[in-house]
């Protein structure tokens, strides 16, 4: 008697079977797959956003060029204070092009009204050395200017505002802006493409220096430009070795790798808040499996009786349950990808929808299929033929 | 040449607090080529003998040989491998799949062996001709009458090439006209190609193409008329 027969050939009717199961019951089977399409779409219409922010910051990023040097320990440029005389030790390797001396300050008053630290969209003031950022070709931050025009080493007593801040004080080139107790003449307004840079007040650094009452000899910060951007790396690694007990220097990798650890882990939240629906989605499917199941009762008993094995029924409802996380996954992702263009379109929301988004949304919509078919399927598989049978 | 023997088999159903003797004490022999009528009141054990026969069931005491081999505690995936290979069952409510044509219908049982698909199909589609209803292969059960569903069981109950086939009140759905169709049919698969039929009914009309009678009663069996052995 030969009872070990291993099946090799592919089984076209029972995909065939499980496939035309699931449309008997059109609605049922169409809510369990709304249920994991709602699910996928919130995944990647969140989660996208959120990679979104983080292209964003990386464009912010891009748009600076260089190194940044501060105080060793100090939190933020307002904070820090350096020595003038390390801009020329800087200078002196061979790999810098230029060493752009700037003065960060928080104004506490701008037309005799108080400002201050206002979050992210703080007013800050920026004082630099403009014959060196001129002679150095534009390191440091990149704007465009709006109207009026840029500034020379000799502008002193003029600035160039931000066009938010222009546009929340109504400040027009040839306006007049008192900052703390000192009068200034808008020379030029730029545009960058975040608040951040769009509050920034820059000056003369003579000006910035009066302003703030910054001692003769310090600066906050500096921004350094190489000949070769790619060394960045390497240059931060000497200005760290060389001069570390007093400075600390910043890529912009630095920055981008640390706001996307930050952001990782806002992603990962976010993914599993919206991963949360897909699983109570995943309830949904689990219930649909089972009842099509009590009502097929008879026909899986007959299918047992024909020899099927407990490991052949697990298998059709498998497929079955497969099948819902797969449609309702890929539904999810044409959902959430309409989702997102809605967003954007109302509240102008930057959405980055990258493949593996796309994978990990829908991976999760086929995992789900399979983790809520378990337990039906072997309900189904444990079933007694003589029972079906009879009842 | 014995095909299945029950020997002195015992049945017991727990239904609630009440145990149920559904068979006490079986001894049957059926030979191949048989076509053998079990026939026996409602209640009397007959479908309870099928399903042990049949190897849907375990007996509770006893044993069930099936070509010499104990079956009686084989555990469930060898039970379906010996239902998948050797036997083959017809129902009285056909429990056909009501998604699926009477050719896939028909086929269904041989999707988890390893058997080139075509072939099951050129099989499916002639064992449907056989039966009569080679202009229906493609219908829905839903689209066939009581007797054409039927046909399609019995089509299906043959597409292993079974040793034996268990049927289980096979007319009792159908009018006294098709059920008569259905028995013939039967009958000719029996006489012609050998086929050994076990049939449990409680219609005793059905005795009279019998090889071999079965009158049960109350879990017992009272007699056994013709056949190629006697009863132990």
């Amino acid at each position: 008697m030969s009872l070990a027969i291993i099946t090799t050939q592919p089984q076209r009717y029972m995909i065939k079977l499980s496939f035309l199961n699931l449309f008997r019951r059109k609605t049922r089977t169409f809510l369990a797959v709304l249920g994991i399409a709602i699910g996928v779409a919130a995944i990647l219409c969140l989660v996208s956003v959120v990679d979104g922010v983080y292209v964003e910051f990386n464009n912010v990023l891009s748009q600076f060029q260089g190194i940044f040097v501060m105080e060793e320990g100090a939190a933020d440029q307002p904070f820090s204070q350096i020595d003038e005389s390390y801009a020329d030790k800087i200078r002196s390797f061979p790999e810098v092009k230029s060493v752009i001396r700037e003065i960060w300050i928080i104004p506490e008053k701008i037309d005799g009204e108080s400002v201050g630290l206002q979050g992210l969209s703080a007013i800050s003031v920026y004082g630099l050395d403009i014959a060196e950022s001129n002679r150095s070709g534009g390191a440091g931050w990149t704007t465009e200017l709006e109207s009026g025009s840029s500034l020379q080493s000799n502008d002193n007593g003029q600035v160039l505002l931000g066009a938010k801040l222009a546009e929340d004080f109504d400040k027009f080139v040839g306006s007049k802006i008192k900052i703390n107790d000192k009068n200034f003449r808008v020379k030029g307004i730029f545009q960058g493409n975040s608040e951040l840079i769009e509050n920034v007040i820059a000056m003369n650094l003579d000006d910035a220096r009066e302003l703030g009452n910054i001692p003769s000899g310090k600066v906050s910060s500096f921004t350094v430009a190489l000949h070769d951007p790619s060394k960045d790396k390497r240059v931060k690694e000497i200005i760290e070795f060389r001069f570390g007990e007093d400075l600390q220097a910043f890529t912009t990798s630095d920055f981008s790798e640390q706001f996307g650890s930050v952001l990782g882990n806002f992603r990962l939240l976010v993914f599993f808040i919206a991963g949360i629906s897909a699983i109570v989605a995943g309830v949904g499917i689990a219930n649909t499996i089972l009842m099509s199941i009590f009502e097929r009762y008879k026909e899986i008993g007959a299918l047992k009786a024909v020899g099927w094995t407990k490991g052949n029924i697990i298998k059709m409802i498998m497929y079955e349950s497969l099948a819902i996380g797969v449609i309702g996954g890929i539904a999810g992702l044409s959902l959430g990808f309409i989702a997102d263009i809605i967003l954007n379109l109302l509240f102008g929301l930057n959405y980055a929808i990258t493949p593996p988004l796309v994978m990990q949304a829908f991976g999760f919509a086929v995992l789900i299929g399979i983790i809520a078919g378990i337990y039906p399927s072997w309900r189904a598989s444990s079933l007694d033929p003589v029972e079906a049978i009879i009842g | 040449m014995v095909l299945i023997e029950a020997a002195n088999v015992v049945k017991h159903y727990r239904m609630g607090e009440v145990v149920v003797e559904a068979l006490r004490g079986v001894s049957l022999k059926i030979d191949q080529g048989d076509f053998a009528v079990i026939v026996g009141p409602s209640g009397s054990g007959k479908s309870t003998l099928m399903h042990i026969l049949g190897a849907l069931d375990h007996p509770t005491t006893g044993k069930v040989y099936m070509d010499g081999i104990d079956i009686s505690e084989l555990d469930d995936w060898h039970l379906a491998m010996i239902r998948r290979n050797k036997i083959g069952f017809i129902f009285q409510q056909f429990n056909l799949i009501p998604t699926l044509s009477a050719l896939e219908n028909v086929i269904i049982p041989t999707e988890p062996m390893d058997i080139d698909k075509d072939d099951a199909e050129h099989r499916a589609a002639k064992l449907l001709a056989d039966v009569g209803l080679s202009d229906r292969i493609f219908h829905k059960p839903n689209e066939l009458s009581g007797g054409q569903r039927q046909r399609v069981s019995v089509a299906r109950s043959l597409i292993n090439n079974p040793e034996i086939i268990f049927a289980d009140e096979p007319t009792g759905n159908l009018d006294s006209k098709t059920g008569e169709h259905i028995i013939t049919l039967m009958h000719e698969l029996n006489q012609k190609h050998g086929k050994t039929f076990v049939i449990v009914t409680h219609d005793e009309s059905l005795l009279e193409y019998a090889t071999k009678k079965v009158f049960i009663k109350d879990g017992k069996i009272v007699k056994i008329d013709g056949g190629k052995s006697r009863q132990v």
